[in-house]
């Protein structure tokens, strides 16, 4: 409190006891001293309640501070959405890869067949036979052929699965970055850098439940390109 | 003819420069260059030894649509046919590549028969042009 304040503040009230003190009026004088006990305790309360109040703001900022509640409340759970993607497509490529292998499988087994069947019984009069045969292993090994482009094709998820697993790694980065604050706020020595920014850029492989805002086909990139005038 | 044409493919993951590298050889193109990122794939477009494009989005180093933007400022390559073929699938980074000037885009996972439709589609566009 500075000095005009603490003037300005007591000036009537300095007055009104001098009057007491000086004309001996001294049931006056002790009610404005009891005044001024009041007052200094109603100040040293309301001091109590705003620390208290600064305190308790202070640990609620803390509990929510954004990062922690933001990887609290949304990026461990998305982590968790993500893996769960992992394993779906995991899962979904092998199934497409032993379909196509389950196709090709039998088409290069009649082959295989036919071929053994038709040189144990070739003669002068088959022609017609061998021609089916070969125009049949024609389109057999054309099929054999698509399908294991397919299978390879199908190999594509361990890029996707990659960059989601990356995304993971770095969030799992961030968690231990934060961990590491914490522990440097606790007064625990800091082991981790915080050396994982956080990315604005590209946001990886579109995860069900996860992304927003994504197309949800080949035929919607190919409208919206459509759209663009390309 | 269509051997003839020179392809860059840029991406990080090298089974998918394999996938796309083997399905080009499929299609009967067989003069593929590879690059894992932007950067590497930049002294690669420099030697003018590149008839098409084929790249990735998110990588390290430099990101596909740098690179894409990179391609369309430099004169000796701004007609440089590209097609973007990555995971991003937002409408927002569709609409910026386009806006950046991308010839096509592929969303992975892709069929053999979509990535063949856009490449063939750029080629023809380009040969009309």
């Amino acid at each position: 409190m500075d000095a005009p304040d603490f003037r300005t503040r007591y000036r009537g009230v300095m007055a009104r006891l001098n009057h007491a003190f000086a004309v001996a009026d001294e049931p006056s004088f002790e009610t404005l001293i009891g005044e001024l006990y009041a007052e200094r305790d109603l100040d040293m309360r309301t001091g109590i309640a705003r620390l208290s109040q600064s305190l308790a703001d202070a640990l609620t900022r803390f509990q929510l501070d954004s990062r922690i509640s933001s990887l609290a409340e949304k990026e461990i759970p998305d982590a968790r959405l993500r893996l769960d993607h992992v394993l779906k497509m995991t899962e979904e490529a092998v199934h497409k890869t032993l379909d196509l292998i389950e196709q090709a499988a039998p088409l290069a087994e009649a082959t295989a067949r036919d071929a053994k069947v038709l040189s144990e019984t070739l003669d002068d009069r088959s022609h017609t036979d061998i021609r089916r045969f070969l125009g049949e292993v024609q389109t057999n090994a054309e099929r054999v052929r698509l399908n294991l482009s397919e299978v390879m094709l199908a190999q594509g998820f361990q890029d996707l699965t990659g960059q989601i697993l990356n995304g993971v790694r770095t969030l799992i980065g961030e968690v231990e970055a934060v961990l590491d604050e914490l522990a440097k706020m606790a007064g625990i020595p800091a082991t981790v850098a915080s050396r994982y920014a956080e990315g604005t850029g590209p946001s990886g492989p579109a995860v069900p439940g996860v992304t927003s805002g994504a197309v949800t086909d080949q035929q919607d990139v190919d409208n919206l390109i459509a759209g663009l005038g390309i | 003819m269509g051997s003839a044409i020179r392809f860059l493919v840029v991406d990080d993951f090298s089974t998918m420069r394999r996938i796309i590298k083997n399905f080009l050889n499929e299609l009967g193109y067989n003069n593929i260059a590879e690059a894992d990122d932007g950067k590497t794939a930049l002294p690669v477009l420099k030697t003018g030894e590149v008839d098409f494009l084929i790249t990735d989005w998110n990588m390290p180093g430099m990101q596909g649509l740098e690179l894409l933007r990179l391609v369309r400022g430099d004169p000796a390559t701004k007609k440089l046919p590209v097609l973007m073929v990555t995971a991003e699938a937002k409408r927002e980074q569709i609409v910026e590549a386009a806006q950046a000037g991308v010839n096509g885009y592929v969303v992975k996972p892709f069929t053999a028969a979509t990535l063949k439709e856009k490449i063939d589609k750029i080629l023809s566009t380009q040969a009309a042009g």
